[in-house]
């Protein structure tokens, strides 16, 4: 069976990376209701279309201590063509097997002299390893990974449109598998599924809701002016601890990101 | 405005277990009073839509803003946003995370002369919950302590009531990265929310980030 150790996880975001565009994220290990300064390891992984993944380790943490750099930093001599969306994995550890890191806290900031958004990452979730894991060890907290995650294969959500606004879903996939996502639009109990194409191994991709949410948006007349709201489903069939689902919001002219929700 | 929807699990549709979701809504001001009760039921197939607006008229004013709480309980399954106008934006925003006993939560922010920030401050609990604030830039830490009454929520103006108080400045000069750390002390159960107002002199224009996670 497979068994999780929640003294090392993982939480998995995507980061925006282009000219006059600074990215940072902010972390913040944490262990409930422990006490103590204890040392954390965080390593970061960032991944994308065209480059190989590369991963940093980041000593001098500490338990209960927020911390943050930019990305640029952490990846110096990033080559100027890559561009665009990354996955990045940022993974929390201590050595005390009894802590749970799983309240920790992540932030990921993206800045430029048009854009200003600020999201949080997805809940951390534990790092699996077989039963065989030679590194597992009795004493440590373990949790039954049936239980874990059991609804991660499929995830529904909600996609809320403005006018002059437009959403598209973000798949990060931090597998070594290629993933082929399906996305429904579920209304009034009917279900239409599209297929996304694919998403490659340690890739991240961005798809455009536009087409999928005109076949049966709802349109709902607020105090505020018209919102279109859908209620979506993406399936993902495999790797489901490894993949991530954002809907980023845009502003349909200028295309500038406003707002990120974990689907 | 409140949105709600049905999520689902692997071991069967939630969809097909009952045709309507049921949510209790309760509005308290920030005493700790109830205001406002509600029940809202819509067909689990679509998102719940409430306007929260009509409801929130009997908060009470202070500091200057009308403000209070919204608790929203549901079975277990439903997620819900509430998406809130901020000058000519509008937010999706998450419900705060809740904190028991020493559980330590955080909120990045940037500190500088163009930005202010409203700390929105909640106790879930019914017992008093006094709240350890610190913040953290550059090499210095100043801490406070609020009270929070049961049930109640409190807006703190972080440059103006708290950073006032600390005899520093130099975080005006330029930006700087700041974090604060929230933990309740006792037995409260609190949530802590960041709106960060950013004035661009230039552009004259000004605009709202809100900070929650």
């Amino acid at each position: 069976m497979e068994r999780m150790k929640a003294n090392e996880v993982v939480c998995r975001c995507f980061v925006m990376i282009a000219p006059g565009l600074r990215s940072r994220i902010h972390f913040f290990p944490t262990a409930g209701n422990a006490g103590g300064h204890y040392p954390v390891v965080c390593s970061l992984t960032l991944y994308g279309k065209g480059f190989e993944k590369r991963t940093v380790q980041l000593d001098g943490g500490r338990i209960n201590q927020p911390d943050g750099l930019r990305i640029e930093d952490a990846f110096a001599g990033m080559p100027v063509e890559h561009q665009g969306l990354f996955g990045l994995d940022i993974g929390l550890s201590v050595a005390q097997g009894r802590l749970n890191l799983l309240p920790s806290q992540v932030f990921v900031e993206s800045v430029s002299s048009h854009l200003n958004l600020l999201y949080s990452g997805a809940s951390f979730e534990s790092v699996s390893y077989g039963s065989d894991d030679e590194r597992e060890r009795p004493e440590q907290r373990l949790v039954d990974a049936s239980t874990h995650g059991s609804s991660r294969g499929r995830r529904v959500g909600m996609v809320v449109l403005e006018e002059d606004r437009t959403a598209s879903l973000v798949i990060v996939n931090g597998s070594g598998a290629v993933v082929k996502p399906q996305v429904s639009v579920l209304h009034e109990g009917a279900e239409t599924p599209t297929q996304l194409g694919t998403v490659g191994a340690h890739n991240v991709f961005e798809f455009p809701l536009k087409e999928v949410l005109t076949q049966s948006e709802a349109r709902h007349n607020t105090m505020a002016g018209e919102l279109s709201v859908a209620r979506i489903a993406c399936n993902l069939f495999e790797n489901i601890d490894q993949v991530e689902v954002y809907v980023l919001y845009r502003y349909s002219d200028s295309k500038i990101p406003y707002a990120v929700t974990v689907l | 405005m409140l949105m709600i929807v049905a999520e689902e699990c692997v071991s069967g549709s939630l969809d097909a277990v009952t045709p309507r979701a049921v949510a209790s809504l309760e509005v308290f001001d920030v005493d700790g009073h109830p205001v406002q009760k509600l029940e809202v039921e819509y067909p689990r197939t679509e998102v719940g839509i409430i306007e929260l607006e009509p409801f929130l008229t009997s908060l009470k004013m202070r500091g200057g803003l009308a403000h209070g709480h919204l608790v929203v309980r549901t079975e277990r399954g439903l997620r819900h946003f509430c998406r809130q106008r901020m000058g000519e934006q509008s937010e999706l925003i998450p419900s705060p995370r809740l904190r028991h006993g020493r559980e330590m939560s955080f909120l990045p922010l940037l500190l500088g002369a163009q930005r202010e920030h409203l700390l929105l401050l909640l106790n879930g609990s019914d017992a008093d919950a006094q709240i350890n604030l610190r913040l953290m830039y550059g090499t210095r830490s100043p801490e406070w302590t609020v009270d929070v009454p049961p049930n109640g929520s409190k807006v703190v103006a972080l440059e103006h009531e708290l950073l006032a108080s600390f005899d520093d400045s130099s975080w005006r000069k330029g930006v700087a990265q700041g974090y604060l750390r929230i933990s309740p002390r006792g037995n409260g159960v609190v949530g802590a929310s960041l709106i960060e107002r950013i004035s661009d002199d230039e552009q004259q224009k000004e605009w709202y980030r809100w900070i929650g996670g």
